[in-house]
């Protein structure tokens, strides 16, 4: 969050965002544009898991959601053996010196649901358990940076006005989403603008939530699910009156 | 057929060549996506590798896996103590279906005996929603090997780490799970018997083979087992008789009585592994003998009807007389009146100090109030009494 709030990046970030403004009152857009800043106050940070997972998560509080690091160093899980695995430590380790392993990455969302790529249901984040400690990042990072032209040492030098506070989010995407809107675009199609999911995980384009430290599934105020893919009805059932222990809704569609 | 099989994703990834298809429980089949090979690999601890015959061969594999897969699911559900009896109950009714396969239950039982079920798990419950069914045959199984399977874990932790030469402890632990070698291990040692390894067919696979100096890891498991079942057997053999004791007070039905020994003995052998002096201290024992069968009335939803399953003076009988106290006549005429008029609370004070002799510091904490309210518990029901008989003071000063 100290990183999101320096000075450099603020005032970059404001320069892009007065940029797209500027060129959406030139295109006749400005009402849609601002309509839609105001529409992303209502946008949540969503986490994509497996039924499994968020099975296990509303198991107990005392099951954490662990980062990719944390999983690697329980041996709970093995490094990605592709191309990612060097990608995604080169992008955290600039992004987050020093403190990678404590990130957690989601997306924001307006519509509450996630990324299908990373399972089929949807964690709602509730704002007040992430807002002090979340930032939000132009895309998904590790294929933003993997994609700069830039040598190790410049790496850095590409982030400035990428990245805001989680409170300050709305900035960002008007920064890097304005430019994609017109003055036709229908609110109801906003949803599809923030986040537009792709053939692969690497295609999927977002805005990055990045949440430091822990998260259980009290960290959550509603599970969205796909109730066609639950084989059967009794598992949602379940699911349903788990998360009421918690105070987190279930909400399946 | 090459296929990697997952029940609880519910598809097949069939390998053809360099081309992956995937196939799903309804036979749809087509081309697999990456998100597909992830999850079988990172996401679906059931993922198997195995040669079909032909396609129908993967889909009546999968099939199989679906079932096994569901049939775990539900009875996780069955047991899940957070959840409502009507969902509960739902999942046993599901079970029911899934157990009429041997094969289901068989896949079931390697995993689940593999670990004694947590806090979180209401096995009595399960127990009594299941009754009279295929699954509450297999809930009073499981009951039944509870202790054995806290002995063979334990046991197996206990196994020093240099013997595990080119697989961890856990990947170990987990091919034996999958192979059904931890069940039939705890199916023996709940009978009282450490098996002999080349009695279980488990170890005879191939996979098993590949895990370096595997037989004498087998070999020390086994050993820690003996180690564990004689010494468990002597706190068994100088506490058994005192709990039963204890609880044929309170529990007339032979069946819950014997059910709730054995879940005293197993937190009582847990507890014993940090404090052997466990045979020495009542306090601790009697603290945990009450708040099992606080559960016990809890579960059995008779909170209302305490008084009526509280101590009955037969006991209080049995024991007077045993110290040569002829306190029959007086007794019997109290028995009515105390059951009637005494809370459960004011029956166990009484128990605790005036028949097991603990002081009044010992007896609050094992209720769980302070030593002011367990003498106040104890006047009101001495008032009590002697309200109602006038000279019987002089038997419980």
């Amino acid at each position: 969050v100290r990183a999101a709030e320096q000075p450099t990046n603020r005032d970059a970030l404001a320069v892009r965002y007065e940029a797209v403004r500027a060129s959406a009152s030139e295109r006749g857009a400005l009402p849609t544009l601002e309509t839609f800043e105001s529409e992303l106050a209502r946008s949540r940070a969503v986490l994509g898991r497996s039924a499994g997972e968020v099975d296990r998560l509303a198991s107990s509080e005392r099951q954490g959601y662990a980062s990719y690091y944390q999983l690697i160093e329980a041996e709970a899980r093995l490094p990605d053996d592709n191309q990612w695995d060097p990608l995604r430590r080169l992008a955290d380790s600039v992004l987050f010196p020093g403190y990678e392993k404590h990130i957690r990455f989601l997306a924001l969302s307006l519509d509450d649901t996630g990324l299908d790529s990373y399972g089929e249901c949807s964690l709602v984040c509730r704002d007040s358990m992430i807002e002090h400690r979340a930032t939000v990042f132009e895309a998904n990072s590790t294929v933003f940076l993997g994609e700069q032209p830039a040598t190790l040492s410049e790496l850095q030098s590409a982030i400035p006005g990428r990245r805001a506070t989680y409170a300050d989010r709305a900035t960002l995407c008007v920064a890097k989403l304005g430019d994609r809107l017109s003055a036709d675009t229908a609110t109801r199609d906003f949803a599809g603008v923030l986040m537009a999911q792709g053939q692969t995980s690497a295609d999927d384009d977002f805005i990055e939530v990045n949440i430091y430290g822990p998260m259980t599934i009290r960290t959550f105020q509603k599970v969205v699910v796909d109730g066609s893919r639950a084989r059967r009805k009794i598992y949602l059932r379940a699911l349903g009156e788990r998360l009421t222990h918690f105070g987190v809704d279930l909400e399946v569609r | 057929v090459n296929a990697a099989i997952s029940g609880t994703k519910g598809f097949a990834l069939i390998v053809d060549g360099e081309a992956v298809d995937v196939i799903d429980l309804d036979g749809r089949r087509g081309s697999a996506q990456a998100t597909h090979v992830r999850r079988m690999l990172d996401e679906a601890g059931d993922a198997r590798f195995i040669e079909c015959r032909d396609l129908a061969d993967v889909q009546w594999q999968l099939k199989k896996a679906a079932n096994a897969a569901d049939a775990l699911q539900l009875t996780l559900i069955a047991l899940d103590s957070l959840l409502s009896r009507e969902t509960r109950h739902a999942a046993c009714m599901e079970l029911a279906e899934l157990f009429k396969l041997e094969s289901v239950v068989e896949y079931v039982e390697r995993v689940i005996y593999a670990r004694p079920l947590g806090l979180e798990h209401d096995l009595p419950g399960a127990r009594v929603l299941a009754s009279a069914s295929v699954v509450g045959e297999f809930m009073n199984r499981l009951h039944a090997v509870q202790v054995a399977s806290t002995r063979v874990c334990d046991a197996w932790e206990r196994i020093i780490e240099s013997k595990f030469a080119t697989v961890s402890r856990r990947d170990t632990f987990a091919c034996f799970v999958q192979l059904g070698v931890v069940r039939d291990v705890v199916k023996a040692v709940a009978l009282g018997i450490v098996p002999k390894s080349g009695s279980l067919p488990g170890l005879k696979n191939p996979r098993v083979a590949s895990i370096l100096h595997f037989e004498e890891v087998v070999d020390e498991w086994f050993t820690l087992l003996k180690g564990l079942l004689s010494s468990e057997n002597t706190l068994w053999q100088n506490l058994a008789t005192e709990i039963r004791r204890y609880l044929s007070y309170r529990i007339h039905i032979g069946a819950d009585r014997e059910d709730l020994l054995q879940d005293i003995m197993m937190k009582l052998i847990i507890i014993s592994r940090d404090r052997p002096d466990i045979i020495n201290i009542s306090k601790l024992r009697y603290s945990i003998m009450y708040r099992s069968l606080s559960d016990y009335y809890r579960r059995q939803s008779r909170a209302s009807s305490f008084a009526k399953d509280a101590p009955t003076l037969n006991g209080l009988e049995d024991e007077a007389l045993s110290r040569g106290v002829h306190l029959a006549p007086y007794l019997r005429e109290l028995k009515d009146f105390m059951e009637k008029e005494l809370t459960f609370n004011e029956m166990t004070a009484l128990e605790l100090v005036y028949i097991h002799e603990l002081n009044h510091n010992s007896a609050a904490e094992i209720l769980g109030i302070s030593p002011r309210t367990l003498h106040s518990l104890i006047s009101e029901a001495r008032k009590k009494i002697i309200a109602h008989l006038g000279v019987v003071t002089s038997t419980f000063r």
